[in-house]
């Protein structure tokens, strides 16, 4: 009986050395070994992770140095729980059972590009069940799953849809936001990375909804792994009849077109990245028009995040209601969020909604990597709050974040330690902001530099007037950026400064 | 062939003057010929050069039945014939060509322009819109620090500094020997196992002073 050995080619696998894991095995491993690149399971503090399956049985070491393969090698595999980097079946690992995998049940297990592998695991089934339904009866199932735009926004996607559904019956397109920006996410890349085609069966079932024969794929330029993958399931796609004309046997017809930013955050914004696509600077585009009805070349376009089009498959596979048994209050389904920063375990965790930051940071991230005290988390990227402890134990879901004056935004969590400068923290949203405003709203473009140069000042403990004045002219500025810009870039910079001041204001003074 | 610039087809008489400065061979006042295109087929024998700048999208449009010449880098015309057709394909043409040399050259932007019909000043406006494309030629290799929270919360400023000091050259600049071209990138997506820099397509995480200086010293020694 073969050996099949797994070592994932995902970036952050290949980042901690998972190249020459799999270099070794291939060297020292027997003749008819097999070795499988597959996706990463998002487990990356177990990264490089090695899992090796024998006779029906697979169980995983980690993380493992190029060093550590003839090791593992040499035992029998009776005697592999005497490694002292074995770590057993992955699905019984503690890090995975108190997870609940939908968009990410496939992640890992397989090959990505691998189409046999996607179909066994109940690929496509969504968009078979999508085909027997009238677009109509697609978009009221997704409504009915209360799934909501994962994105940052979180509207809903059922009403997104229907918009495009019902403007007419003309040119319309599926755009993907693959820009993902914010710092402390990366379950876009992970999802393109590890299982592709659930991105394709996404779009694919959104076409089908709204009557669209075209999408884009916005991907970020900062991912050459993610490009490779995408460009390559797009291409298998398409020579296995799920993409081009008369789609699976129907009259559908469906393309996608992978289209790589240039390095503007900004271009994350639905607005911006629309332009983009159009060949123009990332500016921010006014609303209405909604991208719904005067989209990607003035045409009806719906503009969903990468994780919002893979739940969809989930939706139409497992039905509305199973869906939406999940999770709490008004945010249903599952929530993924990556933890990331100073932390011991990071990776990519999939659970309902409804869970508390800190059981999530006790049970996942399992303290920091310095070993120091944690003392704040941002949730939600760039434009996220920083949490003091005394609100770690907020719901996870997007009203109960809202009432905190955060929000969850794309589910990034980063772990700062008691080493943290909050009023740096503080500066650089402004000086992130000033780099990467579009230009478009004043109080975005100018105020950003404004407010740095505020903050210098309280640094420097400035003798022209009482730091009073210093934090109330901070305020208004706060404020006006709040209230005067188009976009969430210039709106929501406010709120990482706004909460470093609030809770942490000793790092002020 | 003729040579035309923006200013060859101006109302504003100042403007002719201007154009005879750089070189024009023919400056038309369109107010003054009834069929302008039949005037311009008749004086450029039926084609001319665009010099400097592309025309604007207008212009290019009333030269529909003209052969329009712009003239190109003979690496970048073929690429020019591939993305012709492409909706919004301004920036997969940009990338392409920056792939191939390496940078978009200032004077290949007229060219750009007419085979997208957009302005020169559209096609300047989104080459320095976006951080990736530039230009300037840069150094041999590329190396990113991400300088985003998640790199911030473990150690990525200490990174960023020693970067700066042994390079000897503030993020955005080249080293003097052409090597390597230092950049700010904000996060790499590999937040879970930070900090993380980029070296040309190939990403790195966990990275600490020891092993920043070590990639630094490989690149030295490889491009030596």
């Amino acid at each position: 009986m073969s050996t099949r050995y797994y070592v994932p080619r995902d970036t952050t696998a290949l980042a901690v050395g998972a190249e020459a894991v799999a270099q070794a095995i291939s060297d020292l491993g027997s003749s008819d070994a097999e070795i499988v690149r597959n996706g990463s399971r998002g487990a990356f503090w177990l990264e490089p992770l090695l899992e090796i399956e024998s006779e029906g049985v697979r169980v995983g070491f980690g993380p493992v140095s190029a060093s550590d393969v003839a090791g593992i090698l040499a035992i029998s595999a009776s005697d592999y729980a005497t490694h002292p980097c074995y770590l057993g079946p992955l699905e019984t690992h503690d890090w995975f059972t108190g997870q609940h995998r939908l968009t990410f049940a496939r992640a890992g297990l397989d090959d990505p590009l691998s189409m046999e592998g996607y179909i066994a695991r109940r690929g496509f089934d969504g968009f078979k069940r999508a085909i027997t339904l009238t677009p109509s009866e697609i978009v009221e199932e997704v409504t009915r799953s209360g799934l909501r735009g994962r994105g940052g926004a979180a509207f809903p996607a059922g009403i997104k849809w229907r918009t495009v559904l019902e403007a007419g019956h003309g040119q319309k397109y599926i755009v993907c936001n693959a820009d993902e920006g914010d710092s402390g996410t990366f379950a876009d890349r992970l999802l393109m990375e590890a299982d592709p085609y659930q991105l394709i069966e996404g779009m694919l079932i959104a076409g089908l909804a709204v009557g669209a024969d075209r999408g884009y794929i916005y991907l970020r330029s900062e991912y050459p792994k993610t490009q490779e993958i995408i460009r390559a399931a797009i291409a298998r796609a398409e020579s296995a009849g799920y993409l081009g004309d008369g789609i699976c046997g129907t009259d559908m017809r469906f393309s996608i077109e992978l289209r790589l930013g240039a390095g503007a955050y900004i271009c994350g914004e639905e607005t911006a990245l629309l332009e983009s696509l159009e060949g123009r600077r990332g500016m921010v585009r006014a609303k209405p028009p909604l991208p719904a009805l005067k989209g990607l070349f003035s045409k009806p376009t719906v503009v969903n995040n990468v994780l919002t089009l893979a739940a969809v498959t989930t939706v139409m596979a497992e039905g509305a209601q199973t869906y939406a048994a999940l999770g709490s209050g008004r945010s249903l389904g599952t929530l993924t969020l990556q933890l990331a920063g100073n932390v011991r375990r990071g990776g990519l965790i999939e659970v309902p909604y409804g869970v508390t930051l800190s059981q999530v940071l006790e049970e996942y991230a399992g303290g920091t990597r310095s070993g120091r005290p944690m003392r704040a988390v941002q949730v939600g990227g760039p434009l996220g709050s920083y949490l003091p402890e005394a609100q770690w134990d907020t719901p996870l879901d997007y009203e109960a974040f809202a009432g905190a004056g955060a929000m969850l935004g794309h589910g990034g969590v980063v772990v700062f330690d008691d080493s943290v400068d909050m009023a740096a923290q503080a500066r650089f949203a402004f000086e992130f902001c000033a780099l990467e405003s579009c230009g478009k709203c004043t109080p975005c473009r100018a105020g950003s530099v404004r407010g740095a140069e505020i903050i210098d000042r309280i640094i420097a403990r400035d003798v022209s007037g009482p730091s009073e004045e210093h934090f109330a002219l901070l305020e208004d500025l706060c404020h006006t950026m709040e209230h005067g810009s188009l976009c969430a870039m210039g709106g929501l910079t406010p709120m990482p400064v706004r909460s470093a001041i609030k809770f942490f204001p000793e790092d002020f003074s | 062939m003729s040579v035309l610039l923006a200013e060859s087809l101006n109302i504003n008489p100042d403007k002719a003057a201007l154009a005879k400065q750089f070189d024009m061979t023919d400056v038309v006042n369109p107010k003054e010929v009834d069929d302008i295109v039949g005037h311009l087929v008749e004086i450029t024998d039926g084609g001319f050069v665009g010099k400097h700048i592309a025309f604007h999208a207008s212009h290019m449009r009333c030269f529909a039945k003209m052969e329009v010449r712009v003239e190109s880098d003979p690496l970048i015309a073929e690429l020019l014939g591939e993305f012709k057709d492409a909706s919004g394909g301004l920036l997969p043409l940009l990338h392409a060509i920056q792939s191939r040399i390496g940078y978009i050259p200032e004077t290949n932007i007229p060219a750009i322009a007419a085979t997208v019909n957009r302005s020169a000043a559209e096609i300047h406006g989104v080459v320095s819109f976006y951080h990736d494309l530039k230009s300037a030629p840069q150094g041999r290799h590329t190396l990113q620090i991400c300088r985003a929270e998640s790199c911030q919360a473990t150690g990525g400023r200490e990174l960023e500094q020693l970067a700066r000091d042994v390079l000897g050259v503030e993020f955005g600049e080249t080293t003097p020997d052409g090597t390597l071209t230092l950049e700010a990138v904000y996060c790499l997506g590999n937040c879970a196992c930070s900090p993380s820099v980029r070296i040309d397509d190939a990403t790195y995480a966990r990275v600490d002073a020891a092993r920043l200086q070590a990639l630094i010293d490989d690149i030295r020694r490889s491009s030596v």
